[in-house]
C-alpha cells in the first residue's frame, strides 16, 4: 500500500485546465506512473484528460483506454490512477463511475489513487490545491489520504503559482481531451505541444 | 495575448451565430460584450433585448455579477411584466445558489402561464445542481407526459438515467429521440452506447446494428466507427455468435479499421486500430457479462 502520492507540475496542471476548459461538466481522465513504481510511493508524471460528456457510457471509454495503454507501453509507462471533477459545485464524493474505473485501474496497479476536484477551491488565483485524494484498499474500501502524504511537485506554493499563470494566459482552451479528440480526430490527445507550454 | 478589436458588427453576428445554435461560449460572450458591444449597445435595436438575455446568461455562467445584474436591470427596466424577465432574476438565485427563492419565482410563473415550459425545465436544474437526481428525474417526467415532443428534454433525461445506470430508461429516452429524428447519426450512435454499456450478448448486437447505422449515415463519426469496431471484434470472438454472424462482424470490423485509418492518415498519431484490436481482451469496464 502506498504510503505517499506525488502529482507531477505537469500532471497536476492537466487536471486544473481540463476542469477550466469544461467548467460546466463533469469531466475526468486518468494518472499514469512510470512503469515498476513501488508500492510505498506514487509519483504520478502525467495527466491524460478523458471525458466531458457522459462519463458512465462504456464503449469511448474503452477504447480510450486502450489507446493510452498502447502509448504507455511505448513510453515506459502505466496507468496508475484516476482523477474525477463533479458536474455539481458541492459534489465531494466519488461517484459510482468513478469507483468501479478506479477498481479496474487497481486491478492492474493495487495502490491506484482517485483524485477528487474541489470544485468550490478553483479560482482563477489558486490558493489551495483544489485536490482531495482517495486510495483503493483491499476489501473494495476506499481510504481517503491525509494532506501531508499527499503533495504536488516541486512543491504546492511553485505549483500553484505556475497554474495561476497558465489559467490567466487562458491555456486550457489549448488541452485536448478524448472527446475532443474523438470530434476532430487530427486533435491530439497526449498534448504534446502543450505539455512545452506547461513545462 | 493578442486583443484583436472587432468591429461591433462582427461581433453582434458572432453572437446571432452562437444564439441560433445554442453554444456555450460564455467566457467569449462575455468578454466580447465588455470589450466591444456594451458601448455599442444603442445602436443593437430590437436585437439588443436578446443580447441582453444571451450576456446575462454567459454572464452568470462565468459568475460574472456585475455584467449580470447591468443586464437585468435593463430588461425589468424595458420589460417589467415579462415573465421570461422573471425566469432570468429566477436563473441569478440559481446561480446565487438561493435555490428557495428561485423556486419561488418559478412556481409563480407556472401558476400564471401552466403552458410556460421554460421554468418547468428550472425547476429540474435546481434539483440538478443540488445534486437531487432522483428529483429531479422525477420532475422531468412530469414535465415530458405534458412537453413529449421536447428533444432536448428527453436528452436530458437520458442523461440522468445515465449517471444513474438505469440503462433500460435511458436507451427508452434515446428511443423517442430516433423516432423523432431515425437520420440523426448521434441519437443512433448514443442507443449504441447505452446498449453496448448495458452488456450482454444481444444487447453486444443491438449495439453493433446502431453503430453500423450511425457509420452509414455519417462514415466521420469516429465514435460509431471505433464503436462498431468494438462490437463486431467483441461479437466475433464471442462463442454465441453464429458462425455467419462471425463472418459479417470480421468484415464490419475491416471496414471500420479502414474508415478509421483514412480520418487518421492526416494524423502523424502512431496509434492505430490495429492496436486496439491487441489490447482488445485486457481493459473492459462494461457489465460482465458480455458472454
Amino acid at each position: 500500500m502506498a504510503s505517499s502520492c506525488e502529482l507531477s507540475k505537469l500532471a497536476y496542471s492537466k487536471i486544473i485546465l481540463h476542469a477550466f476548459k469544461y467548467p460546466h461538466t463533469a469531466v475526468n481522465g486518468v494518472l499514469l506512473a512510470n512503469e515498476g513504481s513501488s508500492n510505498h510511493s506514487v509519483k504520478y508524471v502525467d495527466a491524460i484528460p478523458l471525458f466531458h460528456h457522459n462519463l458512465g457510457l462504456a464503449p469511448m471509454l474503452e477504447v480510450a483506454l486502450m489507446q493510452i495503454d498502447s502509448y504507455c507501453r511505448t513510453a515506459g509507462l502505466v496507468i496508475a490512477g484516476y482523477y474525477h471533477a463533479s458536474e455539481a459545485v458541492a459534489e465531494m464524493s466519488p461517484d459510482i463511475v468513478s469507483q468501479r474505473i478506479c477498481e479496474k485501474i487497481a486491478e492492474y496497479f493495487p495502490s491506484a489513487c482517485l483524485v477528487l476536484i474541489n470544485n468550490r477551491q478553483l479560482a482563477k488565483q489558486m490558493t489551495h490545491t483544489s485536490l482531495s485524494v482517495v486510495q483503493y484498499c483491499d476489501g473494495g474500501k476506499w481510504k481517503v489520504k491525509d494532506k501531508e502524504n499527499f503533495k504536488i511537485l516541486p512543491n504546492n506554493d511553485t505549483a500553484l503559482d505556475s497554474v495561476s499563470s497558465l489559467l490567466s494566459k487562458k491555456l486550457y482552451k489549448k488541452l485536448v481531451d478524448f472527446d475532443d479528440h474523438f470530434d476532430d480526430i487530427s486533435q491530439d490527445w497526449l498534448n504534446v505541444k502543450l505539455k512545452s507550454m506547461i513545462d | 495575448m493578442e486583443k484583436q478589436s472587432k468591429h461591433w458588427e462582427d461581433v453582434r453576428d458572432l453572437f446571432r451565430s452562437w444564439r441560433e445554435e445554442n453554444c456555450r461560449q460564455s467566457e467569449d460572450v462575455v468578454d466580447l460584450w465588455k470589450e466591444v458591444l456594451v458601448n455599442h449597445f444603442s445602436k443593437l435595436g430590437d436585437e439588443g433585448w436578446l443580447v441582453l438575455e444571451q450576456v446575462f446568461i454567459a454572464a452568470l455562467d462565468c459568475h460574472s455579477m456585475e455584467v449580470a445584474n447591468f443586464c437585468l436591470s435593463k430588461l425589468n427596466q424595458e420589460f417589467p411584466d415579462s415573465m421570461r424577465v422573471k425566469r432570468l432574476k429566477a436563473m441569478k438565485y440559481e446561480a446565487l445558489e438561493r435555490y428557495e427563492d428561485a423556486l419561488d419565482i418559478l412556481e409563480l410563473i407556472i401558476k400564471k402561464d401552466e403552458t410556460n415550459a421554460a421554468p418547468r425545465k428550472r425547476k429540474v436544474t435546481i434539483y440538478k445542481s443540488q445534486g437531487m437526481i432522483i428529483e429531479a428525474i422525477k420532475e422531468l417526467t412530469d414535465y415530458l407526459r405534458i412537453f413529449m415532443a421536447d428533444q432536448e428534454a428527453w436528452m436530458e433525461l437520458s442523461d440522468l438515467y445515465i449517471s444513474q445506470q438505469e440503462w433500460n430508461k435511458a436507451a427508452f429516452c434515446v428511443e423517442e429521440l430516433i423516432l423523432h429524428s431515425p437520420f440523426n447519426h448521434l441519437y443512433l450512435q448514443r442507443y449504441a452506447e447505452i446498449k453496448y454499456t448495458q452488456g450482454g450478448y444481444e444487447n453486444l448486437e443491438v449495439a453493433r446494428s446502431y453503430y453500423a447505422q450511425a457509420a452509414k449515415l455519417n462514415p466521420n463519426n469516429v465514435r460509431a466507427l471505433y464503436g462498431l469496431l468494438l462490437t463486431s471484434v467483441h461479437m466475433a470472438s464471442n462463442s454465441k455468435c453464429p458462425s455467419q454472424k462471425k463472418k459479417e462482424s470480421i468484415k464490419l470490423s475491416e471496414w471500420a479499421t479502414n474508415q478509421l485509418s483514412q480520418l487518421q492518415s492526416s494524423n502523424d498519431s502512431k496509434l492505430f486500430s490495429s492496436q486496439i484490436l491487441e489490447g482488445m481482451g485486457n481493459l473492459q469496464i462494461g457489465n460482465d457479462s458480455k458472454n
